[in-house]
């Protein structure tokens, strides 16, 4: 079966840098550069890369300083200013005034029917949303690299079973899986006729989606850790008597680390958007916590009246989605020294 | 060939066996009262009983699960319900009726969305990967990869109602997307169909013109493309019949995988469309917490995909004579 798990055409030329570096310049006087310093100058010519980096970085920040921003705003995401205050939404349950209810108040308005606030909704939502892609990716990154690098390191039947069981995983909806299973997750923790608190929720959907998240890291990494076996410094560190602990800990896993990094960056957004996905389909997170993918919820079902309460989600996670595969490019292209820029 | 193929449906035979009893275990043993979980709102206690009795919850989990598996090859009787006929998945509660006739009635929505939408994301896709490939390193290059990108990263459930706004609404070219069964009235399901299948192939593209485009380009520098061209054939010629074959093999793969995804039920396109589809079923299952419908829908698109995999595999080593199957 082959399934692609990461972008594998890396089939451009290698060029030596040296024989394009030297060209014209004397050879002046060498300075020594970490790894680390390379990648980082390689990475900061890279404009778009650095353009996307600092979107993200935004989007990390937002995300952090959900309440600074609230108090600092003066509006809650859990308040429907619209029930409150019956002058802001007409007869029809739509937002009046200007660009549906934008003011000085409510900077992006406020929603139909209910009239929560969508900037400070949108941010917390982003909160959410991002809480838990990024405890996804992280869990399901650790398990995948546990796993792969066991299966690479270690070879033989415990190899062919643990990828026979990955190429099942691998072949299964997993979208679907997602959105049967979280349910009965859920039933495990609370009985059908409670209520079901959030971090029960949240977990739920955490352990649904790292149980089908790991396979693509753990395939890379036991393609890598099964060439790396074999090199030479493996061996010395064999033959000089190193335990497998230390031969995995200190001399595979350095090499990795390259590869465990581009994954996770590109396995974040795909979390992010999977846990939006969720909420939309009415699986995942729940009013009145926000939540990106039940914002979608709300205003795909306004969207005849008031389209422009569909924008602020759907923009924001597209630039999102973008700058999060563009940088992880980025981080590729920087770290790897294959690629010439 | 041959023994490829048994060979492969041997093993996908194994893992459909596992994967049913693991969904099964996991459905019927986790929860602690799987009849009250498939029991519409609002059940009255003897219809509980009833569908406990019907589960056979007062057996042992194994055998409840030998009257599920057997079920599905040789039919069950579902007490005054009456039988259920060969592929029974069991019983929906909510609908009141056999879990296999709800798929059935669902599937051809699924799977005309699955062909159209499947066509749009090939032909665009390669398409935008020819145009880069051929304007290499110019605007239309970029131009193409950058529109690839995009439509990667937007979710259906933003560009769909985007859409249907512009073209349903305000401009009020198309019909509101339904399913017109294809035989009924062909252009009736074509105007119903197509904003959906645009929509979900935009997905679906970058995969594609990614691939398209360094994979041409690879082979228009291979020795005997140079050669047709030393030959004098045309450059349309050796364009269309030796790149882009040279060039198809990878691409077989990964829209074999993508239509395994899609004919398994397109989950967010059929919901923020309203088409009543498989994965449109998958949602409402969870939602009326009916637990054989999910379990069933669950176990047709595993093994329809898994089937998928090895016709994939095959029409690989068709197209590629490289390819050996092992």
């Amino acid at each position: 079966m082959t399934t692609p798990t990461e972008d594998t055409t890396e089939t451009e030329p290698v060029l030596v840098a040296s024989a394009t570096d030297l060209t014209g310049n004397k050879p002046g006087e060498f300075l020594g550069r970490t790894p680390g310093q390379i990648a980082w100058s390689r990475f900061k010519r890279n404009r778009i890369g650095v353009l996307c980096a600092g979107i993200v970085i935004f989007f990390f920040l937002l995300a952090i300083f959900a309440p600074v921003i609230s108090a600092l705003y003066g509006q809650s995401p859990y308040i429907a200013y619209g029930l409150r205050n019956p002058n802001l939404l007409d007869d029809y349950g739509v937002p009046m005034g200007a660009g549906y209810g934008m003011s000085a108040e409510h900077w992006f308005g406020i929603t139909p029917n209910t009239g929560y606030d969508i900037f400070i909704k949108l941010i917390y939502g982003i909160r959410t949303s991002m809480g838990i892609g990024i405890i996804v990716t992280i869990v399901s990154s650790l398990l995948g690299i546990v796993i792969g690098v066991a299966q690479g390191y270690l070879g033989g039947r415990f190899d062919y079973f643990v990828g026979r069981f990955t190429d099942l995983l691998l072949g299964l909806p997993s979208q679907l899986f997602f959105i049967a299973f979280t349910p009965i997750v859920l039933n495990l923790f609370v009985r059908p006729d409670e209520e079901t608190p959030i971090h029960i929720r949240v977990i739920a959907i955490v352990l649904v989606q790292t149980l089908l998240g790991w396979m693509a890291t753990s395939r890379l990494l036991r393609g890598l850790a099964l060439s790396l076996r074999e090199r030479e410094y493996i061996e010395a560190a064999k033959i000089a008597g190193a335990s497998s602990l230390r031969i995995i800990f200190k001399e595979l896993m350095p090499n990795l680390a390259t590869t465990i990094l581009v994954q996770v960056t590109l396995l974040l957004p795909l979390t992010v958007t999977a846990e939006a996905g969720l909420s939309f389909l009415g699986v995942g997170m729940t009013e009145p916590t926000p939540d990106w993918g039940l914002m979608f919820l709300d205003s795909v079902n306004n969207y005849q009246n008031d389209l422009t309460y569909l924008l602020f989600p759907g923009l924001s996670l597209t630039i999102f989605s973008v700058a999060f595969s563009l940088f992880g490019d980025a981080v590729r292209d920087a770290l790897d020294p294959k690629t010439i820029r | 060939m041959l023994r490829f193929l048994i060979r492969r449906a041997l093993g996908a035979a194994v893992i459909i066996v596992l994967l049913i009893a693991l969904t099964y275990f996991a459905f019927f043993s986790l929860p602690t009262d799987p009849a009250s979980l498939s029991c519409p709102k609002g059940c009255s206690p003897q219809l509980l009983a009833q569908i406990r009795e019907n589960m056979h919850l007062n057996q042992p989990i194994v055998v409840q699960f030998w009257h599920y598996f057997s079920g599905l090859f040789v039919g069950q009787d579902f007490g005054n319900l009456g039988h259920c006929a060969a592929p029974c998945f069991g019983y929906s509660y909510n609908s009141q009726q056999f879990v296999w006739d709800r798929i059935a009635a669902n599937y051809p929505a699924t799977f005309t969305l699955a062909v159209g939408g499947a066509a749009c994301f090939l032909s665009i896709g390669v398409g935008l990967g020819m145009i880069s490939a051929w304007k290499q390193g110019s605007f239309w290059d970029k131009a193409a990869s950058s529109i690839s990108l995009v439509g990667q990263s937007t979710q259906i459930y933003f560009l769909g109602p985007l859409a249907m706004a512009l073209f349903v609404v305000n401009l009020k070219w198309l019909v509101q997307p339904n399913y017109t069964p294809f035989t009924q009235d062909p252009w009736a399901c074509f105007q119903g169909m197509i904003l959906p299948w645009l929509v979900m192939s935009v997905i679906f593209w970058s995969n594609y013109t990614r691939q398209v485009r360094s994979l041409m380009l690879e082979q228009l520098s291979e020795d005997h493309i140079r050669a047709a061209r030393a030959k004098g054939m045309s450059n349309s010629y050796v364009w269309w019949r030796y790149a882009l074959r040279g060039a198809m093999a990878p691409i077989v793969t990964i829209f074999g995988i993508d239509l395994g995804a899609v004919f398994s039920g397109a989950i967010i396109t059929e919901y923020t469309f309203g088409v009543h589809g498989l994965g449109y079923l998958a949602v409402q299952a969870v939602h009326q917490e009916d637990l054989y419908l999910e379990l069933g829908v669950l176990i047709f698109s595993s093994v329809s995909i898994l089937l998928f995999n090895i016709i994939v595999d095959a029409a690989y080593a068709l197209l590629d004579p490289r390819v050996r199957l092992g």
